[in-house]
């Protein structure tokens, strides 16, 4: 199964999922982050949006995101920029994939960071206001470094589950690690060694990220906050 | 907009949420049964229970479900010489993966049993399976239900996965129709809304859940 | 009663919990252990009902050794009451499920005896009204009752109490000790971690004062108070008692 051409299909495979998985978390992230804010600010009407993008694209399946982008979206364009969508960009059914992991993951996100946010005493802003700084200052010296350490655990779950998602993806064409070893698969009939290397991919690649944020964690813990109790 | 595609193949598409249902209750009962078995080998002193289970879950949490379904469809043949039933290969694949999942949420309801109730059971003679029956159990068990219906709903949109192997489930029936009638945003917003209503009723009663635990509680 | 003999518990390769401890109790006798937190004090308490795991020694109950591996955990526990500093009573249980739950189990007593027998232990801790409440309707001095009557209820040869009143409002603690010092008088054998002097210079026979792991002095209470042999002690004695 390492026999070119099959090994550099494979490779690429990978490559397709790492950088899609990427690029769509440059969306989750300020998405999830703006979202979440919504939620939690005293306008009731960016508090409804905030809610409703959430309840929205968490009470439908993923895999319904995805068609709807790939088959549904187009067809609300205006006919010019379809005709350019269609002509011009030669693999709509990444972007679509990059559009829909995006925006999906970024409302798991904004729920992680409300939840985060919440989580936060409030006395913590009051004595911080007590001493005498103002609301920026305590978001920037006080909040801010507690919420980042707060959201980390959350962060790597949600990264992971974006990077697992990116595999259905394969639904709509994109070559990423499933579907690619689904098409060696059915040109080799190797079936079992092409899904065998397809998990331990996906496993090592989850694996390494759980012990950087380990470590990343580690290097940040206040001492005697409340970590990761092991 | 053309809503008339909807209520033409209307009865085909929901037909398929019949099956989309059939898939969610089953793989909700044998996820729970297998998802409880594993927690207690989790929490085992057993090593040979322990690592096994560890194994299990840490698999299944680090896989897509689609790459899961994928081995029990196409490999179980190879294995096991006879052609996998649709129907049957997804259940199998659906309840081996949300099953580790499940492992994870009873898990954690059970360790957030504060440890000195284990300590005045055991104190006054109780086994550890009596301990567990009359003290730990339902108590975690009213932790955990919020949880429990959470992926509960995660299930539900799950078996949309189905599509992957061809089963006849709701999203593929859509999808059926989408290609005859090319009429996309109209279905795909429609069987959103669908996945959606069910959805909302599932999170609204796991929020309800929730509230009425917090009151109970304090 | 109770034979300590030469225990020592670590956790760890560095902290240890407890040093060498040998003790006895005997029969009816009640003893008060005090000191420092993080003594060890209430290590002590759980090694004798098997809930902490010792290193060295030996810790014979009744002529049972707790440790030997033949022994049946479960019965010598059932001989041994233990009450908690945070009473621990099951939430999901009235008082009355919370008291029966053992008997019936364990003892495999018939219901109705178990809630009859429930009855009259909550009539001799004063609370017999309180008997299908859930604990989150009672007090801290009334849970913590219910707590004893719980333990009571297995008809324990030795109570064993854990810093009972150390998580009580000020005005509850008289109620509880009140039960206990009933129940002292009453002949039980009993082993109290507690920092209340007055009880201890009502009804113990005897005060252990410890700390890091080690007992730095013993004695009868008269002896304790007025003659404290030990500077710790004396330093101890000093800040607790106003």
């Amino acid at each position: 199964m390492w026999r070119y051409p099959y090994g550099g299909m494979f490779l690429q495979g990978i490559f397709t999922t790492i950088h899609l998985s990427l690029l769509a978390w440059i969306i989750t992230m300020p998405l999830g982050i703006a979202i979440g804010i919504f939620r939690i600010l005293p306008s009731r009407p960016l508090r409804f949006i905030g809610s409703a993008y959430v309840q929205v694209f968490r009470n439908t399946p993923f895999l319904v995101q995805l068609f709807f982008w790939y088959f549904a979206a187009p067809l609300l364009l205006p006919k010019p920029a379809q005709d350019w969508l269609y002509n011009h960009v030669p693999d709509y059914s990444y972007w679509a994939g990059v559009a829909a992991l995006g925006t999906y993951t970024a409302s798991r996100f904004a729920e992680q960071f409300r939840a985060g946010l919440l989580s936060i005493p409030r006395d913590q802003y009051r004595a911080a206001y007590s001493t005498g700084l103002t609301t920026f200052q305590t978001y920037r010296y006080v909040i801010a470094p507690y919420a980042f350490r707060i959201i980390i655990p959350p962060f790597t779950t949600e990264f992971l589950t974006c990077f697992k998602n990116s595999a259905l993806t394969m639904t709509i064409g994109v070559m990423e690690i499933t579907h690619t070893a689904y098409y060696v698969d059915s040109f080799t009939w190797h079936g079992l060694e092409t899904t065998t290397a397809a998990s331990l991919t996906y496993l090592f690649i989850s694996g390494c990220v759980v012990l950087l944020m380990r470590f990343v964690e580690k290097r940040l813990h206040i001492p005697g906050m409340i970590a990761r109790g092991r | 907009m053309d809503l008339a595609v909807i209520t033409r193949n209307f009865e085909f598409m929901l037909g398929g949420l019949a099956l989309t249902i059939q898939l969610a209750l089953i793989t909700l009962a044998g996820g729970l049964l297998l998802g409880i078995l594993l927690a207690m080998a989790r929490l085992s002193p057993r090593s040979w229970l322990y690592y096994p289970a560890s194994v299990y879950v840490h698999f299944f949490r680090g896989l897509p479900l689609i790459l899961v379904i994928f081995w029990i469809y196409f490999l179980s043949p190879v294995i096991t010489g006879r052609s996998l039933d649709e129907f049957l290969a997804a259940i199998i694949s659906f309840i081996a993966f949300e099953s580790a999942y499940f492992a994870e949420i009873i898990r954690a309801g059970i360790q957030s049993i504060p440890r000195g109730q284990a300590m005045a059971a055991h104190s006054s003679g109780l086994t550890s399976f009596q301990c567990m029956r009359f003290v730990i159990l339902p108590q975690a068990m009213r932790n955990m239900i919020p949880a429990l219906v959470t992926q509960a709903v995660v299930i539900f949109q799950d078996t949309s996965l189905g599509y992957v192997i061809g089963l006849r489930e709701f999203l593929r029936r859509v999808n059926l129709v989408d290609a005859r009638e090319a009429r996309s945003v109209e279905l795909y917003l429609f069987a959103g809304l669908v996945y959606f209503v069910f959805c909302s009723i599932g999170s609204l009663c796991s929020q309800r859940l929730e509230n009425r635990q917090e009151r109970d509680s304090l | 009663m109770i034979e300590i003999k030469n225990v020592s518990l670590w956790y760890g390769t560095d902290h240890r919990a407890l040093e060498d401890i040998s003790e006895t109790i005997s029969s009816g006798q009640t003893v008060l252990i005090c000191g420092p937190s993080g003594s060890g004090k209430s290590s002590l308490l759980r090694c004798i009902n098997g809930l902490e795991h010792f290193q060295q020694g030996e810790v014979i109950v009744d002529g049972v050794s707790v440790q030997a591996p033949d022994t049946d955990i479960h019965k010598l526990r059932s001989d041994v009451g233990m009450v908690f500093q945070h009473f621990e009573l099951y939430p999901h249980m009235t008082a009355m499920e919370n008291i029966t739950l053992a008997p019936v189990q364990v003892r495999k007593k018939p219901e109705n005896e178990a809630r009859d027998k429930a009855i009259e232990i909550l009539e001799r801790v004063g609370i017999p009204e309180k008997a299908f409440k859930y604990p989150g309707e009672l007090s801290g001095g009334q849970k913590q009752r219910v707590a004893i009557a719980r333990a009571l209820a297995m008809e324990p040869k030795i109570m064993l109490f854990d810093e009972p009143t150390s998580a009580l409002d000020p005005e509850m603690i008289k109620e509880v000790l009140d039960v206990m010092i009933d129940l002292a008088k009453a002949g039980m054998t009993m082993v109290v971690v507690s920092h209340e002097m007055g009880f201890a210079r009502e009804v113990a026979h005897e005060i252990i004062f410890m700390d890091k792991g080690r007992i730095l002095e013993k004695g009868t209470s008269h002896e304790f108070f007025a003659h404290p042999k030990n500077e710790r002690t004396r330093l101890f004695l000093s800040r607790i008692l106003i």
